[in-house]
């Protein structure tokens, strides 16, 4: 029963003349990105990639790890208010601010990875719903710290020495660049000792632990880990909004997390950032076109809801492996041909 | 704050928790039998009580109405279990778990179109001023609730104890392979759990309605309170549902009123992280029931 | 070899993204001062933004707002727009969520290129696109309640709002209760936005009218029972109980207060007029609460002198034939906001543009709305007083205006 959600991991076997080319398409997307795109599309993107960033952790937990958080958006919001409060009430700097922020949720996470280290499935995901909700009630009534839920207003942009990043394009170069990093740090890490232990845990933690494998150890660094993505994600949303409040950071933003990993798939690490950009893509297509359709918007809004019910169970029953899921199986089948 | 007030904020309670028990109840029997946390069972009680409350505004009499409502439930759980459960059955609990998130957001986006976003209402079953007993006021429809939790907790009794089908479904809940060697189907066990859980969701609908009207997402909330209640049980037993729900209600209201009314819903889900920490195997089991 | 070349590679694309980054940093400065607000109009219809709650909690409100402007504007476009310029609405759902309302204005002034807009219909959801929006000189009319979506003015160019200032209602509401002589009250705030913003004004306001608020709950916005709240009132035995919620938590209220046989006095803030309060209250339950709101449930015990009566009417009327459903302040308040932005449109004559918007919406005067007569100056971006605000009872199942 354990072994059905296993998942294959991607081979590793792309050329280096492939691996060049896709690089360099990458590199050059990113570079004119902004050109092409326009103020509104760019902004868009950055999102994206804030989102990105405390998606690839949730993958991390969620693909390799096997374990389902409705917690990220909390450290999501942990991050964004730490920055806020301290930039705001102690006057910090934005940078150390960000530090503080991903030591808080690291810190956090472990108290809450350590107490919950023995909970299997089910309990675990319950478990981090509990703390998602008694955390936005705190983020509620600790008005004093918090603002409330009108919220807290004034948290700077990030600046390099004098120059403050303001424009959508400066911040479209920064948050990818961060983007990457961390894609590119999660990349290796699943790909080293430590990713396949975590991977062997998934399959059967029973035969791990009798291996020697320190499974609650594992579980509650990829724990730390994901939380720490959804920390620095947060930290760079509340800089880059200026504004924050408690009912962004709720369950329904959590559900969305698990959306958007879910669509891009499980399975590899770039999964993250297919399922946030395809899923933000969607969301905008839908909202443009729905109401051309359907000459109500409070209908589209609703089908937009229904969009992405019937998008979550069909991927889930069709493509329990995401998008990145499907696109190996095509691929696999293609070469199984040849 | 003297003790007609603490019997008042208990017996509040109690009404809320007769709520609570039955949405537990669901859960449970759903996730013994499919191994899955229905995270939809909330949006189960939103659609009785807006089918209800259309119905009723619609000029049906309220007490066809509230059978329509608890068939239209009942019918939708079996829709879901089929269409939606049933094909990624093999998938593992993970997945299954996401699709009822899945199904959750489809049904509260379908209501929304169906029946906008304005509050409805339904009457209460039971009309009237509220009763007098003893200086502590209990409004007439909480007489109603208690009284439906009460029967539904016999006819579950006697359904699980005194059918055969009922047998076979607690059988299925205990364990799925030996049942089905003895000769129960559990798919269609499986069926019957969403049909059970769903109706019980459609009548904790048309009870709540009355008293806190209905939107189109009023299932969320309602929805992980019942889960608290089913966790605090222990998650396996349906007497432990039944006492977790009840718990949980007096607990909620003892703190709204005597500590803060702001945290009070904290409360609720502080406990829920306390007891798995502390007994994962719920707070009323002795043994461990730990599924294997 | 493989390894070194992954490194070199993605060193080299995080490097490129850095040198982008500082080259656009340092231009930046300049070019975001340059690009603001000069943008005029194509004559073929003036373009105005709608940010409103379609979906979400606050999608109670969101739905008859919107019903309500595009009611103005096809009205308006029908007899011929502005000097024959007809206006066009581009609406968006903010999905009652913070973020999504500034992705929302971001893309109704990048992308659309919109005039002006509306909206957000709430505290929170306006608060998260004011920063951008003075930024880019883009006037916006609020439909949220809060004070500080309009205050200080000095940090807020480019930002007005048509709801009444808790601070007008709570003026209103305290004078009412000094004359009732009730001095001890209760006060339940929706725990949002909305109820903390009440709360926090109607503490200083009371403090003027000798009036002692001995207690203070709070009630979830999808809160099922508020009867703990309640019991717990009912101990300290106030002389009345003033209520900052909305929908369906502030009709809950009224059936508890009912349920639990209580006979203090209750007053409600605008907030809870849904056009549907008897019904979703109970009509039992209603008898006897108090609001504090608009006039659209009154206008025929308005006295004949009243400047609102006739327009009020018209607007009654016309909503109730045009979407078969009840009228409410709140959405009266969206009529207002697209009122206001027409009349500016109109005073800035040939030179259209989000400036002229801006300073001639500072410059309305004695305009008669559904929410009160605005008055509007460089000092003030909301414009009414708490004149503007009624005291309504519930007596015998119908609202009546109390005197």
């Amino acid at each position: 029963m354990e072994n059905r959600n296993e998942v294959k991991m991607l081979p590793n076997d792309l050329t280096i003349t492939k691996r060049i080319g896709y690089s360099l398409f990458v590199m050059v997307f990113l570079l004119f990105a902004p050109l092409l795109l326009g103020s509104y599309f760019t902004g868009m993107f950055v999102l994206m990639g804030i989102y990105t960033i405390a998606a690839v952790g949730l993958t991390l937990l969620m693909g390799y790890a096997g374990l389902v958080s409705l917690a990220q958006a909390s450290f999501w919001g942990i991050g964004s208010y730490v920055t806020g409060i301290a930039t705001t009430h102690f006057e910090w700097n934005i940078w150390l601010s960000i530090m503080l922020a991903i030591i808080v949720s690291a810190v956090v996470a472990g108290i809450l990875g350590f107490v919950t280290r023995n909970m299997e499935g089910h309990y675990f995901t319950l478990a981090t719903l509990g703390f998602g909700i008694v955390l936005n009630i705190i983020l509620v009534e600790e008005g004093d710290w918090t603002g409330g839920s009108s919220g807290m207003t004034g948290i700077p942009s990030l600046s390099f020495l004098e120059y403050s990043i303001n424009s959508e394009t400066a911040w479209f170069y920064l948050i990818w660049a961060v983007t990457i990093l961390v894609l590119l740090l999660f990349r290796n890490l699943v790909h080293s000792n430590w990713g396949r232990n975590l991977r062997s845990i998934h399959s059967s933690s029973l035969a791990s632990s009798a291996m020697g494998i320190n499974t609650g150890r594992f579980r509650l660094q990829a724990f730390i880990l994901s939380a720490v993505t959804g920390g620095l994600s947060g930290a760079l949303y509340s800089s880059y909004m200026g504004f924050i409040s408690p009912a962004v950071f709720n369950f329904e933003m959590s559900i969305k997390f698990v959306l958007m990993v879910v669509v891009g798939g499980l399975v590899s690490i770039w999964g993250a950032v297919i399922g946030v950009v395809v899923v933000m893509l969607l969301v905008e297509f839908l909202r443009d076109y729905l109401p051309l359709i359907f000459h109500h918007s409070s209908a589209a809004g609703a089908i937009e809801i229904i969009f992405f019910g019937l998008l979550l169970i069909i991927m889930m029953i069709y493509m329990p492996g995401g998008i990145v899921g499907a696109i190996e199986n095509l691929r696999m089948k293609w070469r199984g041909e040849q | 704050m003297d003790i007609t007030d603490l019997f008042q904020l208990l017996f509040s309670g109690l009404s809320v928790g007769g709520i609570y028990a039955l949405i537990a109840v669901g859960f449970v029997t759903i996730y013994n039998v499919n191994g899955v946390i229905n995270f939809a069972q909330g949006e189960f009680v939103m659609i009785a009580a807006m089918t209800a409350a259309s119905l009723v505004s619609a000029g049906t009499p309220l007490w066809i109405s509230a059978v329509i409502a608890v068939i239209v439930a009942a019918l939708v759980g079996v829709l879901v279990q089929r269409l939606a459960l049933h094909p990624a059955r093999l998938n593992g609990d993970v997945v299954l778990l996401i699709i009822t998130i899945g199904v959750s957001t489809l049904l509260r986006g379908l209501a929304l179109m169906i029946w906008g976003s304005n509050p409805k209402t339904l009457p209460p079953f039971m009309k009237g001023e509220p009763v007098n007993v003893l200086e502590i006021v209990i409004p007439r429809q909480d007489f109603f609730i208690a009284g439906i939790a009460v029967v539904m907790m016999v006819l579950l009794f006697l359904f699980f104890e005194k059918t055969m089908l009922g047998s076979a479904l607690r059988a299925c809940m205990m364990n799925r392979e030996v049942s089905r060697l003895l000769g129960i189907f559990p798919n269609r066990m499986a069926l019957l759990s969403f049909l059970l859980g769903a109706a019980l969701a459609g009548v904790v609908g048309i009870s709540v309605a009355p008293v806190s009207l209905a939107t189109y997402d009023m299932g969320l909330l309602i929805g992980l309170k019942g889960f608290v209640a089913a966790v605090l049980g222990g998650l396996v037993s349906i007497p432990g549902a039944v006492l977790g729900g009840i718990l949980l209600g007096v607990l909620e209201s003892l703190g709204a009123g005597l500590v803060s009314s702001g945290y009070k819903d904290a409360i609720a889900f502080l406990i829920l992280l306390v007891v798995m920490v502390i007994r994962p195997q719920g707070i009323f089991r002795v043994k461990s029931g730990k599924r294997v | 070899m493989k390894k070194i070349l992954r490194s070199v590679l993605s060193i080299s694309l995080v490097l490129s993204l850095v040198t982008g980054l500082m080259a656009c940093s340092q231009t930046n400065t300049q070019e975001s001062n340059t690009e603001q607000a000069t943008s005029t109009v194509n004559l073929d219809a003036y373009k105005i933004g709608v940010n409103l709650e379609l979906t979400g909690s606050a999608s109670v409100w969101g739905l008859p707002q919107k019903n309500a402007i595009e009611m103005y504007v096809k009205q308006l476009n029908e007899n011929g727009g502005i000097n024959g310029i007809p206006i066009e609405l581009v609406i968006y759902d903010n999905e009652s969520n913070e973020t999504q309302s500034l992705v929302v204005s971001k893309k109704l002034v990048e992308q659309d290129q919109v005039l002006a807009v509306i909206g957000g219909g709430t505290t929170p959801t306006t608060m998260a696109s004011i920063p951008y929006m003075n930024k880019q000189g883009v006037p916006l009319v609020s439909v949220g309640s809060g004070d500080e979506i309009v205050l200080p003015v000095e940090e807020r160019k480019w930002i007005f709002k048509t709801p009444s200032n808790n601070q007008d209602i709570s003026v209103k509401i305290a004078e009412f209760l000094q004359n009732q002589e009730k001095k001890d009250i209760a006060f339940i705030a929706l725990n949002n936005a909305y109820g903390d913003s009440g709360l926090s004004v109607f503490r200083e306001v009371a403090a003027d009218y000798d009036i002692n608020i001995v207690s203070v709950e709070k009630v979830g916005l999808g809160d099922k029972d508020a009867k703990p709240q309640l019991t717990r009132i009912k101990s300290e035995n106030p002389d009345a109980i003033l209520v900052w919620a909305i929908p369906p938590a502030a009709s809950i209220i009224n059936r508890n207060y009912w349920e639990l046989n209580m006979h203090n006095m209750l007053v409600f803030s605008a907030g809870a007029g849904a056009n549907a309060f008897i019904e979703l209250a109970g009509k039992e339950a209603a008898e006897e609460t108090y609001i504090a709101s608009g006039k659209v449930w009154v206008i025929d015990q308005l006295s004949d002198d009243d400047p609102q009566k006739t327009f009020i009417k018209n607007y009654v009327s016309n909503y109730e034939s045009l979407y078969n459903d009840g009228v409410s302040p709140i959405d009266g308040m969206a009529y207002d906001a697209i009122h206001l932005i027409v009349k500016a449109i109109e005073l800035s004559g040939d030179e259209v543009s989000r400036e002229s918007i801006r300073n001639n919406l500072e410059k309305i005067q004695d305009l008669v709305g559904i929410t009160g007569v605005f008055n509007l100056s460089p000092d003030n971006h909301q414009g009414l007083t708490p004149k503007d605000v009624e005291i309504l009872q519930v007596q015998n199942g119908e609202w009546t205006l109390v005197k």
